[in-house]
């Protein structure tokens, strides 16, 4: 026999509630439409008033734009200079090498140093184990001053050729993260695999790899918002090539000379935020399924 | 033939295999070295600079410095007392943790457990995650603005503001601006930490909820008998990783107050951001201040340590892990 599953209709649900519990739903669901408001409200502000010109703009910023100035949007690519001497584009496109390059070193570092300590036996596997769950639980703060003085001695500073270099920290969040993954796998896997006559290298690329794509991908979309807003590595080692976000907070309203300075301002601003709102909107069931924080006991 | 079989299973993995020993060193070369030099060489550089002068030789020069800059508001680079620092820094922590962390666990129940449009809800509070400090902080400003519509709600509701707020906001006055970034870390954290710890209620089986409704449990008791404790593993790891931002909380008052600390908008977070910053707008002029950054962040870390072990071994025994 099938088995039914009735479809519950959410309102009848509702109206089978005791009085208390519905009490309780509605004033939560005020209070989340008050939140949705609040955070809502900036952003909704700012569009509406990079529409505006300046003269609109200083005469009310509550008021609704009348010139619907979109232009404001192409200007930014034309006039908004990050740190007075970058444009926009060149920023936008910093922000891109600077992010995917520093996805590529730091999961592709922390995907391997997983993927050795949890599947090896090897001498040094258990003090790399304890190094890890180390970082992750232990601060030390005040290492900046040492790790610039390093990378400038280095000559890592301002040069993009090799500050990448820096970026490969493999026992870190993620790989934490990688090695409940990888521990979940059998090692049937590579088990099946090696007696097909796969080396090492074959068995983790084709056999292994493939099976933690999703959390692979729920961790590049994690990492990859956190650092296109990072503004920190540029401003600290990278100041002649400024991203979006350090540009934005180096810029000064009033030194643009431009028409609608306001608006294009605010324009450039919604222009940084777009991506990582739109990676996160399409990926959030990606990231709630595949990432979660564990329990550290002991 | 067992043999064999236990042969073979052990020579896969066995650490004495050529190939799989080659293997997994060739793929640590690059994250061990990494390691070597930018965690383990640059954490004892910074343990030796903290006892070095700005010459080189060994004193506790930069430690003084430290100590004068919490009680005597001599530090070399605002001149004024650390001690306000850090107790804004704690303020934010409480604030965040104790306050909006707590708060969090009620309202990511109700959010992923019994409300309608939670998933349009849940993408509405990232937002001010995924756009960024320096996005969400730069409109923020504008909101605070005199010119813009908080000033405007405020003059509606009939407060009283001074004319340092009519004037420049109320980001641009001593009286408003560290509570407006109180009030709004309150209310942007609440959701912020809902988020987190929404994920870890979708991971809980529905059946667990709907076998204690059947039972008569209430909205309340579902939440706090059943929710709670199986989440709990995920609360209490989030409440660690807090521990070691206690004292230095706060790094957004950088972006609010354009790096400069002004009105107030001061923390240890902030601090320590700042002089990273003067560090390398200044190479080659700056030798006092390595010495003094690595000082401040021992001493921070000193603190901070014995704080993350203590808090750490009080959550394990609060409450029980719950199996489901």
């Amino acid at each position: 026999m099938k088995k039914m599953k009735a479809k519950t209709n959410p309102f009848v649900k509702f109206h089978n509630l005791h009085l208390g519990t519905k009490i309780i739903l509605i004033v939560f669901f005020l209070y989340f439409m008050l939140q949705a408001f609040i955070h809502l409200y900036p952003f909704v502000w700012v569009f509406n008033n990079s529409l505006k010109t300046t003269k609109e703009f200083a005469t009310s910023t509550m008021a609704i734009t009348q010139s619907w100035s979109f232009v404001n949007y192409l200007k930014v690519f034309s006039d908004f200079k990050g740190n007075g001497v970058v444009g926009y584009w060149s920023m936008f496109m910093n922000s891109v090498w600077q992010t995917m390059t520093y996805l590529l070193i730091n999961l592709g570092s922390s995907m391997l140093v997983a993927y050795a300590i949890s599947k090896f036996k090897f001498p040094g596997r258990n003090l790399l184990y304890g190094f890890m769950i180390f970082t992750q639980t232990i601060p030390i703060f005040g290492a900046g001053a040492a790790s610039f003085k390093l990378q400038y001695a280095l000559g890592f500073y301002n040069n993009p050729w090799t500050i990448w270099l820096g970026w490969g920290m493999g026992f870190d969040y993620s790989a934490f993260i990688l090695y409940g993954t990888f521990m979940s796998i059998s090692n049937s896997y590579a088990e099946s695999a090696s007696l097909d006559g796969a080396n090492e290298y074959q068995i983790f690329g084709k056999v292994i790899l493939p099976q933690v794509a999703p959390v692979m991908a729920a961790l590049v979309v994690q990492n990859f918002i956190g650092r296109w807003n990072n503004y920190g590595t540029s401003q600290v080692y990278l100041p002649a090539y400024p991203n979006l976000a350090y540009g934005l907070f180096t810029f000064e309203k009033q030194a643009m000379y431009t028409e609608n300075a306001d608006g294009v301002y605010f324009a450039a601003l919604l222009i940084a935020a777009i991506p990582g709102i739109l990676i996160y909107s399409f990926s959030q069931n990606l990231i709630i399924k595949n990432i979660s924080v564990g329990g550290l006991k002991g | 033939m067992a043999d064999n079989k236990k042969k073979g299973i052990l020579s896969k993995y066995s650490v004495w295999d050529r190939k799989k020993f080659s293997f997994v060193y060739v793929i640590l070369i690059y994250p061990v070295i990494h390691v070597l030099l930018f965690y383990f060489y640059v954490h004892i550089d910074s343990f030796l600079m903290a006892f070095q002068d700005t010459k080189g030789d060994w004193s506790f020069q930069s430690l003084e410095r430290v100590f004068n800059g919490f009680f005597k508001g001599e530090d070399p680079v605002s001149g004024i007392n650390l001690l306000e620092y850090l107790w804004k820094s704690l303020l934010i922590w409480v604030n965040g943790t104790i306050v909006t962390d707590v708060i969090s666990l009620v309202i990511a129940f109700m959010l992923t457990k019994h409300m309608v449009g939670s998933k349009a809800f849940r993408v509405v509070y990232s937002i001010p995650g995924l756009v960024g400090g320096v996005v969400f902080s730069r409109i923020m400003q504008n909101i605070y603005a005199y010119n813009g519509p908080m000033i405007a709600l405020l003059d509606s509701m009939g407060v009283e503001l001074s004319n340092f707020v009519r004037n420049d906001g109320l980001l641009g006055a001593q009286e408003t601006a560290y509570a407006t970034l109180l009030t709004q870390f309150f209310i942007f954290g609440i959701t912020g930490g809902s988020m987190i710890i929404a994920g870890a209620y979708m991971k809980v089986p529905e059946e667990i909820f709907e076998s204690a409704r059947m039972d008569g449990c209430g909205l309340v008791r579902e939440c706090v008998s059943i929710g709670i404790p199986c989440i709990w593993p995920t609360f209490s790891t989030l409440l660690t990783f807090s521990l070691c931002g206690m004292f230095v909380g706060g790094a957004d008052f950088y972006l609010y107050s354009n790096g400069t600390g002004a009105n107030g908008l001061v923390s240890i977070g902030y601090y320590m951001h700042r002089l990273q910053v003067a560090i390398s707008q200044n190479v080659g002029n700056n030798q006092y201040l390595f010495g003094f950054a690595s000082a401040f962040g021992m001493v921070i870390t000193m603190f901070t340590i014995p704080v993350v072990l203590i808090g750490k071994k009080i959550l394990s025994k609060i409450n029980d892990v719950v199996d489901f």
